[in-house]
Parts: structure tokens; sequence; C-alpha cells
């Protein structure tokens, strides 16, 4: 499997300009944000003054990293650098050459594992960066960078911290699967970049839809059907981490409906991976290699 | 190693549906017996490179089943690791150079050794130019290394589709020396399929030909050709000399002093008898037995 997985690893990296626009983006993009930073601080006194009276902190850096990734900007990259992944070989016809060589189960899900390792690593790197740089950045204007690290603090934090991580993932591999589904059916990129796309922001609109069939159906229960959607349940995680309690929009209030325990969103979104991955992958396997 | 290397049994292959329906193959059957050059002849759209992909398990067939070394091949990875192909046209990664798609291909496969990648590169010639991105390689570049990459996990079935193609004439005479090479000394069978009829005819121990998705003729190469001979007659005086043959044979002239006769070996001596007994001259006559070429063409117009 390492031998697979390194294969794997080799041409995404091997491929510099893909690479370098949808992998080393999360980590040289906030290197170059703290970079210009910590220019204006060092020529502006401006700049430096506002630092000093107002630094941010190290845990609000963290967490803002996870809320870019989180935002539909930041899974733009997510499905691009999927949908260049996954139809790469139908690009360069090249899967007449792996198959032979492994089953196609084997090839097609490491390509899942390969990205979620370099989701992760990715957006791991990037929020320690911005953590990290922030420092330097408030350290160059003369601030105080804070709070201080101490293990009551790190217990209260990290829990937070790991689950943005953690939805950051989720959501991450909820998009690569729209990109992966795309692919297997269209073989283009552009293709299953767009329709991937589509899906992940069309996937905001549904509890709109879902309020606006209810009111013609004159059936306003139609709402709690956004229960069911992997992007409410991300949104639901998300805010147990954060405030302590579900996520509950209006329209869900209105109706009396509770927001679900986390672990029983987690679920849902896990059951949704299952469901969309089995459903690329086994289209996959059926699929004639005619090119 | 079992003594069949390739065995199709009625497969067919329909693409489409409706009036849009395309029969790619239709019934196929044929045997490839192992430690042999086995050539795949057909015209463009014969149903070729749709068959060398079902035997590859990449499209599967609308009926019928292929059974490599014995064993049924759909879904049986461990069975297709026995094989190396290089199918309609060399492919690569552009932004890798030769010798990372080798490595990745190598990966891919588990069998990543970085000393077989090297005498690979070197065995088709490709050692001094596989760190370069192959998205600058000629076709020919592309087909070295795509010979190269079929041979990687050490095959007992080696399948080529047009490996040839884009080579120059060094390259294409490396490329025949190597292919009968993997099977008289390294005891592998090669499957190749091609266009290039006198390079088939040199290589190939057994040919099947195949028309519109059908095996219409197969065979040992040597047996093929010699079905049908001819006699070259030079004689004086021609007109003459084919009148007096021509009820009992078919002859064609071949320019002022020649023609040609549909007759075998075994009746050269009464030909000449007959043209003496009529005071003709005969000067020489040669048997002369079909090229794969002729063959080709007269069994597919046959065929169509």
């Amino acid at each position: 499997m390492v031998q697979i997985f390194r294969a794997e690893w080799e041409k995404i990296f091997g491929n510099r300009f893909m690479a370098a626009f949808l992998i080393w983006i999360y980590p040289v993009g906030t290197i170059t944000m703290l970079g210009l930073t910590a220019l204006a601080v060092l020529l502006s006194e401006t700049g430096r003054t506002a630092v000093r009276l107002q630094p941010p902190t190290w845990i609000e850096q963290m967490m803002l990293t996870w809320s870019i990734v989180n935002s539909e900007i930041g899974r733009l990259f997510v499905v691009a650098l999927a949908a260049q992944v996954f139809a790469a070989e139908y690009q360069h016809s090249m899967w007449k050459n792996l198959l032979p060589r492994r089953p196609r189960l084997h090839l097609f899900l490491n390509k899942f594992v390969v990205l979620g390792v370099i989701v992760l690593l990715a957006f791991v790197s990037m929020s320690l960066i911005a953590g990290v740089g922030s420092g330097l950045v408030v350290g160059l204007a003369g601030g105080q960078y804070g709070p201080a690290i101490t293990p009551a603090l790190l217990e209260d934090v990290l829990p937070v911290l790991a689950n943005e991580a953690l939805v950051a993932f989720l959501a991450a591999l909820v998009a690569t699967c729209y990109a992966a589904l795309a692919c297997v059916l269209t073989h283009s990129v552009v293709m299953a970049t767009l329709s991937a796309l589509l899906i992940t922001v069309g996937e905001q609109i549904i509890p709109v839809i879902l309020l606006w069939l209810g009111q013609l159906a004159n059936n306003p229960d139609l709402s709690r059907a956004t229960l069911i959607f992997p992007g409410y349940n991300l949104g639901n995680i998300a805010a147990w981490g954060r405030s302590g309690a579900g996520y509950q929009p209006p329209f869900l209030h209105s109706l009396g409906v509770e927001a679900p325990a986390a672990a029983d969103s987690l679920l849902v979104v896990i059951v949704w991976l299952a469901i969309l991955i089995g459903l690329a992958a086994w289209h996959f396997q059926r699929q004639d290699i005619a090119h | 190693m079992a003594a069949v290397a390739i065995e199709v049994q009625g497969i067919r292959k329909q693409f489409g549906t409706g009036k849009r329906q395309i029969k790619a193959v239709d019934d196929l059957t044929l045997t490839v017996a192992a430690g042999q050059v086995y050539g795949f002849l057909g015209p463009n759209g014969a149903g070729k490179t749709t068959t060398i992909r079902i035997i590859l398990d990449l499209i599967r067939p609308t009926q019928g089943a292929v059974r490599l070394f014995g064993q049924p091949v759909r879904q049986n990875n461990r069975l297709l690791r026995r094989v190396g192909a290089l199918v309609e046209g060399a492919t690569c990664y552009p932004y890798l150079t030769g010798r990372k798609n080798l490595e990745v291909l190598a990966r891919s496969g588990g069998y990543f050794e970085p000393g077989r990648i090297q005498s690979l590169l070197e065995l088709v010639g490709m050692a001094d130019r596989a760190d370069r991105p192959t998205r600058g390689y000629s076709t020919g570049m592309k087909q070295r290394l795509g010979v190269a990459a079929a041979l990687l996990g050490d095959p007992d079935l080696v399948i080529l589709d047009e490996p040839t193609n884009g080579l120059d004439p060094a390259g294409m005479q490396d490329m025949r020396a190597l292919i009968r090479r993997l099977v008289d000394e390294q005891g592998r069978t090669v499957f190749l399929s091609s266009h290039m009829l006198n390079e088939v005819e040199q290589i190939c121990d057994r040919v099947a030909i195949i028309n519109r998705g059908r095996v219409i003729r197969e065979g040992d190469v040597k047996a093929l050709l010699t079905e049908k001979t001819r006699l070259r007659i030079e004689a004086e005086p021609l007109p003459a000399a084919m009148a007096c043959l021509q009820p009992h044979w078919t002859a064609r002239a071949d320019g002022d002093a020649a023609f040609y006769l549909d007759a075998g070996r075994e009746q050269a001596p009464q030909i000449v008898q007959r043209l003496a007994a009529s005071g003709i001259q005969v000067y020489q006559v040669t048997l002369q037995r079909q090229t794969l070429e002729e063959f080709f063409l007269q069994a597919t117009q046959e065929g169509a």
C-alpha cells in the first residue's frame, strides 16, 4: 500500500503547476499574507500602532484559517485539486496502463486517501504558519502576542481547533467525492470542477429550496429534510464545537426542530461519504476504459 | 507455464444502443499458445483494439469470456499482473520524466526496482533521454517508453498494439529483434497487433486476421502463405504460351516476357511439358509464394 500511495503522491506533486496552485497555495499563500502584513508593519507607524493596540491572538489566527478553508472559496481549491487528480487518468489516457497492474478499487480509493492526507497536511500547515507567523508580526510591531499557552488553556482550545479541523476535513472530503463522481461520469477536469462546484454551492441553497417547496405544497415540514444533507450537518458539528449548542436556523426553530447532537450529525456525514464514494467506485468498477 | 496463454471464446461487444449501436467485436474466438509471437491483423475498425482491451479487462464484453493461462480474466488482477501491454499508442504523464513515468507505473503495480527501470530504459534505447519530461518526446520515444512500461512487471504475456508506430527504420528493426528475443530467449508470449504486414511476416509464428469483429483466417504464418502459390514463367512467344495454358490454369501477364500462373510446385513439370510440346521456348520457371500483404488483402476482400 505504501508503493501505491507513493505513486499517487509523486503524480500529484510531479504536476508542479497543479501542486503550486492547488496545494502549496495554502502554506505559501499564508506566508505571503504574513509577509505583506509584516512589510506594512515595518513600513507604517499606523500599522504598527494598530497591531500594538489590538494584537490578534494565536487562537483567532488559527481559527481564522479553518474558516477560510471551510468557505466556498476555500473549497473551490479542494474541488479543483480533486477534479485534476481523478480526471488526470482520463485526460492522459492512463487508466489503460494502470488498471492491469492493480484492482480498480485499490487505485480509485487510493486517490481519496492521498487527497485526504494532502488536504489535511495543507490545512494544518496553514493553521500552524498563521498561528506562529502572526506572533512574529505582532513582535515586529512591539505588541504582546497571547494568550500565554497553559495546560488549562490548551485543554479548552485544542478540542475547538480539532473540531474545526474535523469539519474542514470532512467538508473537503465531501467536495472531493462530488468531484470524483463528476470525473467518473464526465471524464473531464473542467466539467468535473464545474459540476462539483455547482453541487457544493447548490447544497447551501437547499434549505431555501425546501422552504419554498414547503410553502408551495403547504407543507412546512418539508424543511425538516434539511437535516439529512451534509451541508447542514457540517454546520451543526461546527456550531457544537464553537458554542456548545447545535445549529438551529430560524426556519427549523419555527418548526420546533431541535438541532441534532454532534455525534448524530457526524454519522450523517459519514453515511453521505460512504454513499458518495461507493457510488463513484461502483460506477468506475463497471466502466469501459475505451480511450 | 500453461500451454495456452490466451483463450478468447465467442466474445461480442456492442457500443451504443438502437440505431447508434456499433458491433465492434462479433463472436470472436481465438487461442494463442504460450511461447510464440502471435500476430493479430485486421483493417482499421476491424475490432483489434477492442479485443485487446477486452483481453486486458479494460472493457467488459457484451457476451463471451476471456481466459489467460487457463483462468478467467474478469476482475482477476493477480492474473493480469502476468500481462504487460502497450495499447493503442503509448501514453504517459506529460509533466513527468520518462523515468518517473516508469517509476509511478512500477509503484502502482507494487514492483518498483530502480535497477530494473534503468535496464529497461537501456533495453529500449531511452536511457540517455529518460530524465526529460515526456511532453517533449516524439511519438517514437513515447512508443519505446510504452514498451518499457509493458515489460516493467516481468510479464509472461506481452500485448503490443502497433509497437513500431512512429519509430524510424533502425528503431523498427530493434523492436522486431526485441520482440523475437522476448520469445526465443526469455520464453514469453507476445500478442502483436500491427499494420506493418512485412513486420508481422518476419517475426510472427502464427497470425489471426480479423474483419468486422470476426476472425476470418487463422494459422501458422508459413502454412498460410504457402497455401496459395503461383509460378512465374518466362517463355517465348508469350501470347502463345499463355493461350496454351489458360484452358487449365489462370494466367496473368507480367510485362512482355513473363506471366504468372496460379499453380503449385507439383504442377511445374506438366506445365513445362505442355509448353515444350507446343514448341514454346521456356527460359525460366520460378515458384512464388504469396506475401502476407497479398494474403491479407485477399482474405479481407473475401471477408467483405
